[in-house]
């Protein structure tokens, strides 16, 4: 599959490619240094919500902690992350990501979702007995009807992502057209360490099913939005809503 | 319990309906499974064939489930369960799709190892096992990998089409030998033409193992010859998802503009891949067809400088402006502007003739994931199979309607494998 290279400005055939297929991966986003700070805010992170330091609305609840590979309590999703992690911000900056948001989506004004609606999120899937998160199921993020759309997700890896550990597949163009009865092969999209892959709020994907029974996959989502700012410290869903999209979250 | 006609006839009827209605909730699927375990007893053949035969339309993957679990009690009423279940090894839930692959695996598949394993083959997609990379399957691969091997009896290049073994001519091909070849373009050119390469950017280095390439692609003459030996002998080399009775005569056999020595068009991929069984060849992967038109060290005939300008020359064309270009395209769309296969021509550093303009050339990689193309496409409407991404195939070469970068060995394009264009051909390979 083609990965191509950020060089500080989305090009016409990237664009174009996203806009008939939905997806595009870029290679080489973060440098393993700059994904180590990441990991490490993630941590930090993880202590401060589990000694009751994070308020209570800016935790998740879609999923219960899990017990990770040694033992230790593991949040699966964090959400706020750049809120409460300044390093993070900064590689984000100075990647200058938000231009590919932006320019992805066709909106100058696109903004990344940071202090409402859950943030952008550090998610870690694990595999063993006490992983409480191993895959998702079939779902789109954001309709078209969404307030915040067009959104573009910015998924940043921090762990290799392939097949067998549950990566990332999408039905190729679905963000076009209504699912009907009739539904294409999935195309899973296998990336190393530090590459990014955005795909369009309205695609169609889920994560492969795992085969491993131990390690750790990890990613950083940025949502980068083209509808207008809600609003601050709103939920992620109405509570009506929050029982349907806890389903897809799978073990 | 003893059950009356009228009761059994109104349980059935109500069976019938859940098994036709697409949005049966999980609490009637409860109920079907409690009113089905206490009937089946008192079910027909005949009433057994019915529901069976609409639940495979049917989009609940749980009721499909139910129905397999309990296959194994209705064997000796049903003839056609191995039947059944090949055509569950389709769906597109894994879980439905696994089940049935172990289940007939289990009851065994004798008189059906060809049909199972054209449908495992296309799940697996011509992934290979490579010793040194990683297997990677997904459940789904992993139980069709496990089904393949116990067929036994298939290879990916075999020379045998149809019943027979095909005695291939290699009289006018050329060998490209094994090892490897730069791929893709190191740099990206500095004001293009027209901004394409980027999808062939960076350049990598692929080994592939040796082959044979057609010197020239296939013409309208031979092609027409192919399309006589399907009158005669059938859909014998057709790929197993193209439709019942398609035909193969192109959509050019009645211009006259299109001579027998020109390239053959108005062809679709099912058609070149028809064409090349017949042969005893296959269609070229998009690696091999660039291997074989830029040689192994990346040789874009001349130097990136003169690049555009060689391809240009390639039609007799001198100081070809956009406007220029755009003002004959204009001028003379209408006609086929191909050109014989044996006129004076581009030659590639493997004495390879046309590859570049004239048409462009089916392979048989997929576009996006640059897999094997694959295609489950058989019976669909076709307006659905241009939603897919999976039916867009790469085309290499660049045609006479190409400009620029387009022309360029390593940049591809894409086709639905269905189209009939009048400015894509093909030419094929033999693999050792």
């Amino acid at each position: 599959m083609q990965k191509f290279k950020f060089n500080g400005v989305v090009t016409d055939v990237q664009r174009d490619f996203f806009d008939l297929w939905g997806f595009i991966v870029y290679k080489n986003i973060l440098n393993e240094q700059e994904r180590e700070i990441i990991i490490k805010e993630s941590r930090q992170l993880t202590a401060n919500t589990l000694t009751g330091r994070i308020p209570q609305d800016e935790v998740d609840d879609l999923t219960p902690p899990g017990i990770d590979d040694k033992g230790n309590t593991l949040l699966h999703r964090l959400p706020y992350f750049t809120k409460y992690s300044q390093q993070t911000k900064e590689i984000i900056d100075s990647k200058n990501l938000l231009t590919i948001g932006r320019s992805l989506l066709s909106k100058p004004d696109a903004w990344f979702l940071e202090d409402t609606m859950h943030g952008s999120i550090f998610q870690s899937k694990t595999f063993n007995v006490g992983s409480k998160y191993k895959k998702i199921d079939w779902h789109i993020d954001f309709n078209n009807d969404h307030v915040l759309s067009p959104v573009v997700s910015l998924g940043i890896y921090m762990d290799d992502s392939i097949n067998e550990n549950g990566c990332l597949q999408v039905i190729p163009g679905s963000h076009n057209r209504p699912i009907t009865k009739f539904v294409p092969p999935p195309l899973p999209i296998e990336v190393k360490a530090g590459d990014m892959i955005c795909h369009i709020g309205s695609i169609f994907h889920s994560s492969t099913t795992p085969i491993v029974n131990k390690g750790i996959r990890r990613t950083l989502y940025l949502y980068c939005c083209g509808g207008e700012y809600p609003g601050k410290g709103l939920p992620f869903s109405a509570e009506a809503k929050k029982q349907n999209i806890k389903k897809i979250f799978q073990v | 319990m003893e059950v009356t006609k009228k009761v059994k006839g109104d349980v059935f009827h109500r069976l019938y309906k859940m098994c036709t209605n697409n949005d049966i909730s999980r609490e009637e699927v409860r109920e079907f499974e409690t009113l089905f375990d206490t009937l089946f007893h008192y079910l027909t053949e005949d009433e057994f064939d019915d529901l069976l035969s609409v639940i495979i339309d049917n989009d609940n993957s749980y009721l499909k489930l139910y129905f397999i679990d309990n296959l194994s009690k209705l064997k000796e009423t049903i003839s056609w369960i191995p039947q059944f279940l090949l055509l569950l090894i389709r769906d597109p839930d894994e879980a439905v799709s696994i089940k049935s692959m172990n289940l007939l695996e289990h009851i065994g598949f004798q008189g059906l190892e060809k049909n199972l394993l054209s449908e495992v083959e296309k799940i697996m997609g011509g992934r290979q096992n490579l010793s040194d990379n990683i297997p990677i399957y997904n459940r789904r691969e992993l139980t069709a990998l496990r089904i393949r091997n116990k067929i036994h009896d298939f290879k990916n290049n075999s020379v045998i089409t149809g019943s027979e073994r095909v005695y291939v001519d290699l009289s006018n091909m050329v060998l490209i030998p094994a090892g490897h070849f730069v791929k893709g373009v190191e740099q990206i050119i500095k004001a293009p033409i027209v901004n394409t390469l980027e999808l062939a950017y960076p350049s990598q280095k692929i080994f592939l193992k040796d082959y044979y390439m057609d010197k020239y692609p296939v013409t309208n003459k031979e092609y027409d010859q192919f399309c006589e030996a399907i009158e005669e002998n059938g859909h014998i080399w057709c790929h197993p998802d193209e439709d019942c009775n398609k035909t193969h005569r192109r959509s050019t056999f009645y211009n006259y503009s299109a001579l027998p020595n020109q390239p053959v068009t108005g062809i679709d991929w099912y058609d070149a891949y028809a064409f090349a069984a017949w042969k005893g060849k296959r269609l070229p992967t998009a690696d091999q067809w660039e291997k074989a038109a830029r040689g192994i060290n990346g040789c874009d005939f001349q130097s990136e400088e003169n690049l555009i300008n060689s391809f240009i020359h390639a039609f007799s064309i001198e100081d070809f402006t956009m406007d220029k270009w755009r003002e004959i395209l204009l001028e003379k769309s209408d006609v086929l502007k191909t050109h014989s296969v044996y006129e004076k021509s581009n030659k590639s550093p493997f004495g390879i003739f046309g590859m570049i303009g004239n048409t462009w050339e089916w392979t048989r990689t997929r576009y996006l994931d640059q897999k094997n193309q694959e295609p489950s496409f058989r019976g669909m409407d076709r307006s659905l199979i241009w939603d897919d991404w999976s039916g867009w195939t790469i085309i290499k070469g660049g045609s006479f309607t190409s400009v620029g970068e387009l022309l360029h060995p390593a940049f591809y394009d894409k086709r639905l494998l269905i189209e009939r264009n009048i400015d894509v051909g093909f030419r094929c390979v033999y693999e050792i």
